[in-house]
């Protein structure tokens, strides 16, 4: 059997694998979704940086977005699908609200995170200190959306693709623990709006969230 | 001869003892005693508690695990856990084969359709998380979750914060370890090796400039420190005691062979004391040899008599013959004295008795039989002596002076409202309180449970104890989560008694079953066909693997616990099931009680040790009565009046209250020690009432013996007062008190002693 492909830190991994658990038993997180995969565009044109892209989209995000998910695995013959909300509070606060087909919330204050799932009756806090693979694929959408291209650079290979107007900016884990959960996160959209992630897991499983356009 | 002798045994026999358990009671119930021993030589004495600090986190995160690396490596420890590492891939595997025999949940239902059904619904929503990849690989062969389930279970003990994988304390500013030593904790040589090795692994392997500074605790550190203490202790205070004395005696005497002559009884004494201890006990306890060596100080009187009774024209073995009775009563009086330590439980204070009553008789009889003979021809005590006498007598006219004084005392008694005993066993601890603080304080961080409360659960097997305390956990169950109780701790929960993991397997399904049930919960969910075969192996196989034994576990931080938790102790197997939360202990006490039949029996471990302390000081009050009775018994043999023992005792039954009140003033709460150290003060008061009415031929005489006391006195005073500045709690107790006393003991004796006019009342006592 296999736990991960990192070898040594059992230690991180059991509380990670237990706190996997408390967030994914029961019921189902999500991320909508749209079949296509990602367009990928040409290398980064002149005078287009990271740095311009994070902060159109700070400029212009909004406080909530709908969105829907759809899962993909190899242990499965079809994808699952999902829904919810996505908040955003700066500097810190960040919320994946899933409203169907389960209700369950994940509030990420700081650092701390709150897993509250109606369905199951479950509220529990977790420290992200403790589990640093899991602050490390946070900060992926936390500082990406706060314009904290400093963080953002910490954890991860950052490329941008595309041009201003239909971008792809790619963030690949530098960390060994963020890379045995995830090979890359995708995040696509036109101008200074966000359109869809995908994330890549290791082992070839994806998810892919599309996000609705306008406000709620 | 007879000395040389005995210092060459002591030489080649002796064997000092530095295992402080050794001195520690041995517990009145089997329960309790099966405790002690726990507490002495299991697991909990054997942990090191580590903290690095004074650099920034990253440093310390390396430094501690380099440090951990090297503490892995050196095979001097059971376990080592910084955070990294707790399980190795291989047990991991164990853990995860052994889920179907482990996990609380396993019972026939949960292997139904329905029940399958649902399990496979929530593995489904597993997977529509971006965070699949690491339960996913579980999901084949454990559909139910299991693993996961135990993991839940077990997590009863907040782990400390992490920081690059290490534990932290929840500020950041200290990196944490545990360690258990394969050397008893009381193994001082061994734990001093080790945590030097470790202090010096730090100072080598350090990134930054300056090398952490490094925090331990744990019982192995603390007899380390403790013997540190005590070394210094003893050297720092014999030196001050030793330096005391020999001025004052050279400023007595002003003579150097008098002062080396003085020394002989003191040192055959000390010989004498050792051997007799080695004899009795196999071993001297260090503590014993330092602290027994200053209450022989006392011995020093002896020669100082019969020097200070010396004239010009005496000759010594005559002046010793004539000053011997008195000398003798003194000598029993004092011996029943240190004979209550003998008696008094603990085995340090017995050994401490042993050695003083040993050492007293030695150097009586030296002085008695050896001395007279060698002291240089022509020497006598100076003249001033009669100064001092002159002086002392002027005092009696001031006998009122005692009266008020022990109504004051008893006035003191009355009106304070501060607590007379020392109810807690933590204050009588040789331990300082700044070591507590920092053992309280790593505990702490590294999320260890208080322990107040327990369970005892004893059987005659593992099997037995394990059965009896899931039993018992069965009856807990209800109380967890009310306020009763918040929760419990059980060796059973890691390791389940054999008939429940046989429970267990039996109710796993057979192949076909599982296989027919399985095929139908699938029907309608997008798994794909053929997936679980892995969970049907697995249940095939765990319905006939060999069961779970504690050797399991040995070696990871889960063998830590499981050996505090379930050990074996004089043949009997004992488990412990600590609580965590309970308000009411009467409540509890009385839910358990039905079980204590079942030898399972609720131990509140604060008032168990609290209980033992007043039992001990129970003991040593009554060994106080037997004492002061047999000391009267005595003195009524050789006085052969009744009126004349009151006499001599009422200088120092008034000593005796003004001290307490004393002592009491100043804040002191009194334990067994001090009760000691009373006995200790009366065999002083006994010597010096004793000389201080003795018949007196002529003023002269008289002033060679007030002189002789006052010396005798006061070199008792300043070797007391001398112990009375130890930082060991113990030994500042009986210094204080017995200094205070004796200095009360001999003003009373002087105010209350006869005057010089009247005709002796201990005239009978010194031959023709």
């Amino acid at each position: 059997m296999t736990f991960g492909k990192s070898s040594g830190s059992w230690s991180l991994r059991l509380p990670a694998a237990f706190l996997i658990w408390l967030f994914l038993s029961g019921s189902a997180t999500m991320f909508a979704a749209q079949t296509s995969p990602p367009s990928e565009h040409g290398e980064g044109s002149t005078g287009w940086t990271v740095e311009q892209l994070l902060e159109s989209l700070a400029k212009n995000r909004q406080a909530e977005v709908r969105f829907e998910e759809t899962a993909f695995s190899d242990l499965l013959t079809q994808p699952l699908k999902t829904q919810g909300i996505l908040r955003f509070t700066p500097p810190a606060g960040l919320e994946k609200h899933i409203t169907s087909p389960h209700d369950e919330r994940y509030l990420v204050e700081g650092d701390t995170l709150l897993f509250e799932s109606k369905t199951k009756g479950t509220n529990r806090t977790l420290s992200l200190h403790d589990y640093p693979a899991l602050r490390g694929f946070i900060e992926a959408f936390r500082s990406t959306l706060a314009n904290d291209v400093i963080t953002l650079r910490r954890w991860y290979r950052v490329t941008l693709q595309g041009e201003p107007q239909r971008w792809v900016l790619v963030l690949r884990p530098l960390e060994n623990d963020v890379r045995a959960l995830v090979e890359s996160i995708r995040f696509s959209g036109e101008r200074e709006r966000v359109s869809r992630i995908e994330i890549r897991a290791p082992d070839g499983d994806r998810s892919v969230m599309v996000i609705a356009t306008g406000a709620l | 001869m007879v000395m040389g002798l005995g210092a060459w045994f002591t030489a080649t026999h002796t064997h000092v003892e530095s295992e402080l358990s050794r001195l520690l009671p041995e517990g009145a119930t089997p329960t309790e005693r099966l405790l002690l021993t726990e507490l002495r030589t299991g697991a909990t004495a054997r942990l090191i508690l580590l903290a690095l600090e004074g650099e920034n986190a990253d440093r310390l995160a390396e430094t501690s695990k380099q440090l951990a690396a090297w503490m892995r490596k050196s095979g001097a420890f059971h376990y080592v856990g910084n955070g990294e590492q707790a399980w190795t891939q291989e047990e991991r595997e164990r853990l995860f084969q052994y889920r179907y025999v482990l996990s609380p949940h396993v019972q026939e239902s949960m292997f139904s359709r329905d029940q399958l059904r649902h399990s496979l619904e929530q593995r489904m929503s597993d997977l529509t998380s971006p965070l699949s990849p690491m339960v996913k690989a579980l999901i084949p062969a454990d559909p139910t979750g299991e693993f996961m389930k135990i993991l839940q279970a077990w997590m009863t003990w907040t782990a400390p914060r992490r920081h690059q994988g290490v534990w932290f304390s929840s500020d950041l500013r200290r990196a944490l370890l545990v360690a258990e030593t394969k050397a008893t904790g009381f193994d001082v040589e061994s734990q001093e090796q080790l945590q030097e090795q470790i202090r010096e692994t730090v100072r080598r392997v350090a990134a930054g400039p300056a090398p952490p500074h490094v925090v331990m605790t744990g019982p192995g550190v603390i007899a380390v420190e403790m013997r540190q203490t005590i070394q210094d202790d003893v050297w720092r205070l014999s030196v001050y005691a030793t330096l005391l004395v020999t001025t004052l005696l050279f400023v007595s005497y002003g003579s150097v062979s008098i002062l080396a002559l003085s020394l002989l009884p003191l040192a055959s004494a000390i010989v004498a004391g050792i051997a007799a201890v080695d004899l009795a006990f196999g071993f001297i306890h260090g503590i014993t040899l330092a602290f027994g060596i200053t209450l022989l100080g006392v011995v020093d009187d002896y020669p100082i008599h019969l020097f200070s009774h010396l004239t010009r024209e005496s000759r010594a073995p005559a002046v010793m013959k004539e000053i011997w009775p008195t000398m003798r009563l003194g000598v029993v009086a004092t011996a029943l004295g240190f004979s209550a330590l003998l008696l008094s439980g603990f085995p340090g204070l017995s050994q401490l008795g042993l050695f003083a009553m040993v050492g007293l008789f030695t150097a009586a009889c030296v002085t008695r039989w050896v001395l007279p003979h060698i002291v240089p021809m022509g020497f006598h005590a100076r003249r001033e002596g009669l100064q001092v006498a002159r002086w002392v007598d002027a005092l009696t006219t001031a006998r009122l002076v005692v009266p008020l004084m022990v109504v004051l005392a008893l006035g003191a008694f009355m009106w304070s409202d501060a607590p007379l005993w020392e109810e807690d066993i933590a204050n009588l601890s040789p331990i300082s309180t700044e070591q507590q603080a920092r053992d309280l304080a790593l505990r702490n961080e590294l999320g260890g449970p208080g322990v107040q409360d327990l369970v005892v659960v004893e059987g005659s097997s593992e099997e037995e104890a394990l059965q009896r305390s899931e039993m018992l956990a069965l009856a807990l169950d209800p109380l967890v989560g009310t306020e009763e109780l918040t929760g419990y701790d059980l060796a059973a929960r890691y390791l389940p008694s054999r008939r429940t993991q046989q429970t267990r397997q039996a109710s796993l399904p057979d192949r076909e079953t599982l296989e027919r049930n399985i095929t139908s919960a699938i029907k309608g969910l997008p798994f794909k066909p053929g997936l679980f075969q892995p969970f049907l192996d697995a249940i095939e196989k765990a319905k006939t693997q060999e069961p779970i034994e504690i050797e399991t576990f040995s070696g990871t931080a889960l063998g830590l616990k499981l050996n505090s938790l379930l050990f074996m102790r004089e043949g009997r197997w004992v488990a412990i099931v600590p609580l965590r939360g309970v308000t009411d202990r009467k409540t509890i006490r009385d839910y358990l009680a039905p079980w204590r039949e079942q030898d399972v029996n609720y131990l509140d471990l604060k008032e168990e040790s609290n209980r033992m302390v007043g039992t001990y000081r129970n003991e040593a009050l009554r060994l106080l009565g037997w004492g002061l009775l047999s000391i009267g018994l005595v003195l009524l043999v050789g006085l052969r009046d009744p009126i004349t023992v009151l006499r001599v005792m009422l200088p120092i039954g008034s000593a005796l209250v003004v001290m307490a009140a004393l002592l009491h003033v100043l804040g002191e709460r009194f334990s067994l020690f001090h009760l000691a150290s009373f006995l200790l003060v009366i065999g002083l008061g006994l010597d010096y009432a004793l000389f201080f009415n003795r018949r007196h031929g002529t003023p002269t005489e008289r002033g060679r013996t007030v002189f002789g006391l006052v010396v005798c006195s006061t070199t008792t005073i300043s070797v007391f007062g001398v112990l009375a500045l130890s930082q060991i709690p113990v030994l500042r107790a009986i210094g204080m008190t017995t200094a205070l006393g004796s200095l009360a003991c001999l003003a009373f004796a002087a105010l209350l002693a006869e005057s010089p006019e009247k005709p002796s009342l201990l005239a009978e006592t010194s031959p023709e």
